[in-house]
């Protein structure tokens, strides 16, 4: 795709804006990005009773970052449904369960925004095995952690790599990892 | 018998309570990246699963009215009434579970219950889980939980959500306190059918936010919480709206029945208005006429669509509010 407004350039930076209910989509290259100093607004949207957050078109809107999209590979494409990053990020979805694997890479970023640093806890398909446990079982060669081990051993890391992000004065990287230090440690997030 | 037309616990404060899951199937590409033979081959393997006891509906056989009336009845979304790819809704009365396939997700499964019924809905709804985990190929991942279409529902993959009728709560301004609270604890809050910010319905939607990092039990057990301290506020709310100014607050109230019962046209705008004072009326005794369950399956009935299904073709804005003034009349007076 095109940069919509020199035309010469291959577009890289997708903005979505969301005016009063009316969705306007806009694809940049870096260049033209930068000198018209576009500025985004997180989509929303309503619905009856069946559009709840489930309906939200969250993903475009933090998935249209420069950053991530500048970073992305180009290249790859799902082996599945034929899907490039790129395609995620224009549509707004994931083109099927294979690109979570394809694109985990890529998509990390956007999963650490909306959910923060969580692991899955729940109900599990039957028959799933679940490797993370089986995993600890092998190499630990002993029976499988408690959730309390395995929350101590999270923070454990969280506060390291708290500490680093302080070290390298991200601090913005840090308050995030306090606050899901907090909300492990059962705390309240901070404002 | 539906959830609209049943009675249910606590229904003074909860019309009804819904949960959904989103599920997917492995070998095939999401809806948005999915073909039309796609679509039907995943149609096929999904309806293996749901035989006796299920009624399958094709989506694309329905008249868009038809398809309407369904979403109004909350069986299904409103982006499932219309679309490119063949969708079939699977469900069960009995049980109050449908299933949407070929939604956003392969399969979007909700059970919807009267009043209160957050455990039972669960419970319910785990079943019709299990019997699609057995036999599909399910797309799930250790850490990332139940994989689907869009990042926001991944983990758990679950909606929990009360329909709440607030009508004391709203009067006093007080719901504006809790809305900056409620998403702090992971629970998002919304009108239903407001017109701007009035929320003339003083009906709302409570349902948990997060997915990932939480399981269904707990974010269940939190919002029964919540809703459980969202009801005695409500009913303390509403004791001392009316305490405040008996005869007014009796006034409007059968007011609100007198228009109702006697009207020879109703806008849904106006309807909404005047159900919420006759259900805030019905709950403080001040019409001892009616019952809640006497207005049975009345808020869903009236809506546009549903109107048009129950006369046989798509009606015009006029006669539907004739033909809603009309019904509302029958209905009160056979109570009365």
């Amino acid at each position: 795709m095109l940069c919509q407004k020199c035309g010469i350039n291959t577009a890289n930076v997708f903005y979505k804006q969301n005016n009063n209910g009316k969705v306007t989509e806009l694809a940049l290259c870096s260049e033209c990005a930068a000198s018209a100093g576009a500025s985004r607004t997180a989509a929303t949207q309503s619905g009856g009773f069946f559009g709840d957050p489930f309906g939200i078109d969250l993903f475009s809107s933090l998935l249209g970052t420069p950053v991530q999209v500048r970073g992305a590979s180009t290249e790859k494409v799902c082996p599945l449904c034929g899907s490039s990053y790129r395609e995620l990020v224009s549509g707004g979805k994931v083109g099927c369960a294979k690109c979570y694997e394809v694109f985990k890479e890529e998509l990390a970023p956007t999963v650490a925004k909306i959910h923060g640093r969580s692991r899955h806890v729940g109900r599990i398909p039957s028959g799933y095995v679940n490797d993370y446990v089986n995993d600890n079982e092998k190499i630990l060669g002993s029976p499988v952690k408690t959730e309390e081990q395995i929350l101590k051993e999270r923070i454990t890391a969280l506060n390291n790599e708290q500490k680093k992000a302080v070290e390298v004065q991200n601090y913005e990287r840090a308050a995030e990892l306090r606050d899901e230090i907090r909300r492990l440690e059962g705390g309240k997030e901070s404002n | 018998m539906s959830w609209y037309n049943t009675k249910g616990r606590d229904d003074d404060v909860v019309i009804s309570t819904r949960i959904r899951f989103a599920r997917n199937l492995s070998g095939f590409p999401f809806p948005s990246k999915l073909d039309e033979p796609g679509a039907r081959a995943l149609i096929e393997r999904v309806s293996g699963v749901f035989g006796e006891g299920w009624t399958v509906v094709d989506m694309t056989n329905l008249s868009r009215f038809e398809a309407a009336s369904l979403a109004e009845k909350h069986f299904i979304s409103p982006d499932f009434v219309s679309g490119s790819l063949p969708r079939r809704l699977i469900y069960s009365e009995v049980r109050g579970i449908y299933i949407m396939v070929c939604e956003e997700d392969h399969l979007r499964m909700q059970c919807i219950l009267p009043g209160m019924a957050l455990n039972e809905a669960y419970e319910r709804l785990c079943g019709a889980d299990d019997a699609a985990n057995n036999a599909l190929d399910i797309a799930y991942d250790a850490e990332l939980g139940f994989l689907t279409s869009c990042p926001t529902n991944l983990g758990i993959a679950m909606r929990a959500s009360v329909m709440l009728f607030l009508p004391a709560l709203t009067r006093t301004r007080r719901l504006n306190s809790l809305f900056p609270q409620l998403s702090k604890i992971g629970l998002t809050i919304r009108g239903l059918y407001g017109e701007g910010s009035d929320f003339d319905g003083c009906l709302y939607q409570l349902s948990n936010q997060v997915t990932l990092g939480i399981s269904e039990e707990d974010s269940i057990r939190k919002l029964n919480e919540v809703v459980r301290k969202i009801i005695e506020s409500e009913r303390a709310a509403r004791n001392a709206l009316y305490s405040d100014n008996p005869d007014a607050m009796t006034d409007r109230c059968r007011r609100a029945y007198g228009t109702l019962r006697y009207a020879s046209l109703m806008s849904s705008g106006e309807f909404m208005k005047l159900y919420a004072d006759i259900r805030l009326g019905i709950s403080l005794g001040l019409i001892p006429e009616l019952t809640l369950e006497a207005l049975g399956g009345l808020m869903t009935d009236i809506q546009p669509a549903t109107l048009s299904v129950n006369a046989g073709c798509e009606i015009g804005e006029h006669e539907r509010d004739r033909r809603r003034a009309e019904y509302i009349r029958e209905t009160l007076s056979a109570t009365a």
